[in-house]
């Protein structure tokens, strides 16, 4: 179900015993945007369309739609890696979207992106390959190593953890790019397309992390043109995304 | 005008660093007329976009600035000296230049205050995820612009009206100011003695001031009161190392000039000890617009600009140190070697 809120601001929202938590939810205000030079004009010139969306913490939404209907561009778009044309996106309730480079790039660091082409660093291993993303964090080198190996068994990728990535073939690519999107426990995570060269074995696998991080309160959005999603993911919600506007899919 | 490699980098650079300010200040008067951070619509998704470009920009042209100033200084003071006839250091090289290079030096010292007190604002900025002194900082720049303008158009006349064949004089430029001894003792009619003394004082009360700013709580007044500090003390500090302080390094008596301290037979001890000197000068004032209302009075902006007053005013203190220290610390070690100060 899609809810539309107008520009407002989520408050803090409290958890358990005396801890405290920013509510995690995403969301999409006024959201337009449009490449530049498309050459089209007027309103067929954006992509995206005024979508207000928001994606609870806590909750997996599936984002579908035909190709180039503008799935990965709304999910580059979620986790600020393309500015909007119009609108923004608010974070716990914060403006991410409209934040300088340096504040956005340290906020994307409890983000987990899993894209659909997998941008490994062919000269490293696949744990060096999945340990990056915990290098700002604190711990050390040992610790990193663990954690790595820990979110790369839970994907069945841990006998090629010494292998350099450039050696995997395409599914065992996606997966070591699934752990690295999850391996820092990440708040946010995006999906692009994640199955796209997996068998339903290792499918359910990535699924059942993704229900996992969503179970710890993470937003998990996953955006797939595939129909049969169910036999892999248990979403929570499913929006549909047509002509460039976002709705609950019948 | 001599096509000294040194002068030509300036010259290049100075011309490139200020085309970079004219770009960044269209920008900056368009997020003057338009800046509205509640507004969510593409013009000014397009400005906050454009204004971390412009930050940029400035930041490049602030870092070309500094580069000139101080190529500019060793050229007078090392360079220039050899192609003037006559001239010894930078004094016989500003009096070939005729009253272009004090102008220059002038011009040249308001658009590095500004450049200083933008660079510290726009890092107060940044440090924000709202950047909330944008459109504060925009109305800097288009102070910057005039400023930078003067500064290129006063550099450029200087540099290429300067006579190389007239001779000049640069020791009786010192020494002609002085009818007598007695006015060699004095300055603006107050013994020199008495200048060391309020230097003194006046940097016992910097160090405090400054002290009281960087560890005691902010407030306002402090900010104020260290600035009225600074103005006293950067004019009593030059005035005692000129006529005090510098006659230590020269090892003589009333060679009151403060462009020998950049020779290398000195040492090249005026290039730290006018950088400490200048960059009181520059630091202080930022201190000082960071504690206005329009600035810290932002809720979000106070506790960064705190922090930031704090590390200023560390800094100033540390500038001090390193002056006081280069100042007096030849007189002291003089007094100790022969047992004497040099007065008379």
């Amino acid at each position: 179900m899609v809810v539309s809120k107008a520009g407002g601001r989520n408050p803090p929202r409290f958890i358990g015993q005396g801890e405290l938590t920013l509510a995690t939810d995403l969301e999409c205000c006024h959201l337009t945007f449009g490449y530049p030079h498309d050459g089209q004009a007027g309103a067929a010139a954006y992509l995206l369309r005024d979508i207000q969306a928001i994606f609870p913490g806590g909750q997996i939404t599936l984002v579908s739609g035909n190709n180039g209907v503008g799935k990965s561009t709304l999910l580059h778009l979620l986790v600020c890696l393309l500015r909007p044309t119009r609108g923004e996106v608010l974070a716990a309730g914060q403006p991410v979207s409209r934040w300088s480079a340096a504040h956005r790039d340290h906020w994307r660091r409890r983000v987990g992106i899993i894209f659909q082409q997998d941008y490994l660093i062919d000269h490293l291993t696949v744990l060096e390959n999945v340990f990056l993303p915990l290098v700002p964090q604190d711990g050390g080198p040992r610790q990193w190593r663990a954690r790595a190996m820990e979110q790369l068994a839970r994907l069945n990728a841990a006998e090629f953890a010494g292998r350099p990535a450039g050696l995997l073939s395409g599914g065992q690519r996606q997966r070591v790019s699934a752990a690295r999107a999850l391996v820092a426990s990440p708040d946010y995570i995006v999906a692009d397309e994640p199955i796209a060269h997996q068998d339903l074995e290792h499918a359910r696998g990535l699924g059942r992390q993704l229900r996992e991080a969503a179970d710890r309160g993470a937003v998990v959005v996953v955006a797939a043109h595939d129909r049969h999603v169910d036999a892999w993911l248990a979403v929570d919600r499913h929006l549909s995304l047509e002509d460039g506007m976002l709705q609950a899919a019948s | 005008m001599t096509r000294h490699p040194l002068l030509l980098a300036v010259l290049t650079s100075d011309t490139l660093g200020f085309l970079l300010l004219l770009g960044a200040s269209i920008t900056a008067f368009r997020i003057t007329l338009h800046w509205d951070p509640q507004d969510t619509g593409s013009r000014q998704l397009r400005l906050q976009a454009l204004s971390e470009t412009t930050a940029a920009a400035i930041v490049w042209a602030f870092g070309l600035y500094v580069f000139t100033t101080v190529g500019l200084v060793y050229a007078i003071t090392n360079i220039l000296p050899d192609l003037v006839p006559g001239a010894m250091c930078g004094t016989g090289v500003l009096q070939a230049m005729r009253s272009g290079g004090p102008r220059m030096l002038i011009y040249r010292f308001v658009a590095l205050s500004l450049f200083w007190t933008w660079w510290r604002l726009e890092k107060v900025n940044r440090a924000l995820p709202e950047a909330p002194l944008t459109s504060f900082n925009a109305r800097c720049v288009l102070l910057l612009l005039p400023a930078c303008a003067l500064a290129l158009h006063a550099s450029w006349q200087a540099l290429t009206a300067m006579e190389y064949q007239q001779p000049v004089d640069c020791c009786a430029i010192i020494y002609d100011q002085f009818h007598s001894l007695g006015d060699a003792r004095r300055t603006m009619g107050v013994g020199n003695t008495a200048w060391v003394g309020a230097f003194g004082v006046l940097t016992l009360a910097m160090t405090a001031a400054a002290w009281a700013v960087w560890k005691g709580r902010r407030r306002r007044w402090l900010s104020l009161l260290l600035t009225c500090l600074a103005i006293g003390w950067l004019l009593v500090a030059a005035i005692a190392l000129v006529r005090s302080f510098a006659a230590y390094h020269y090892g003589v008596l009333h060679h009151y000039c403060p462009w020998c301290l950049f020779l290398p037979e000195h040492r090249l001890a005026g290039f730290p000890l006018w950088t400490a000197w200048l960059f009181v000068a520059l630091e202080v004032p930022a201190i000082l617009v960071m504690s206005t209302r329009v600035v810290s009075g932002l809720p979000a902006v106070a506790p960064v600009v705190e922090g930031e007053s704090r590390k200023a005013a560390r800094r100033v203190l540390l500038a001090i140190m390193i002056f006081v220290l280069l100042a007096v610390g030849p007189a002291v070690w003089w007094r100790l070697q022969f047992g004497m100060w040099l007065t008379g």
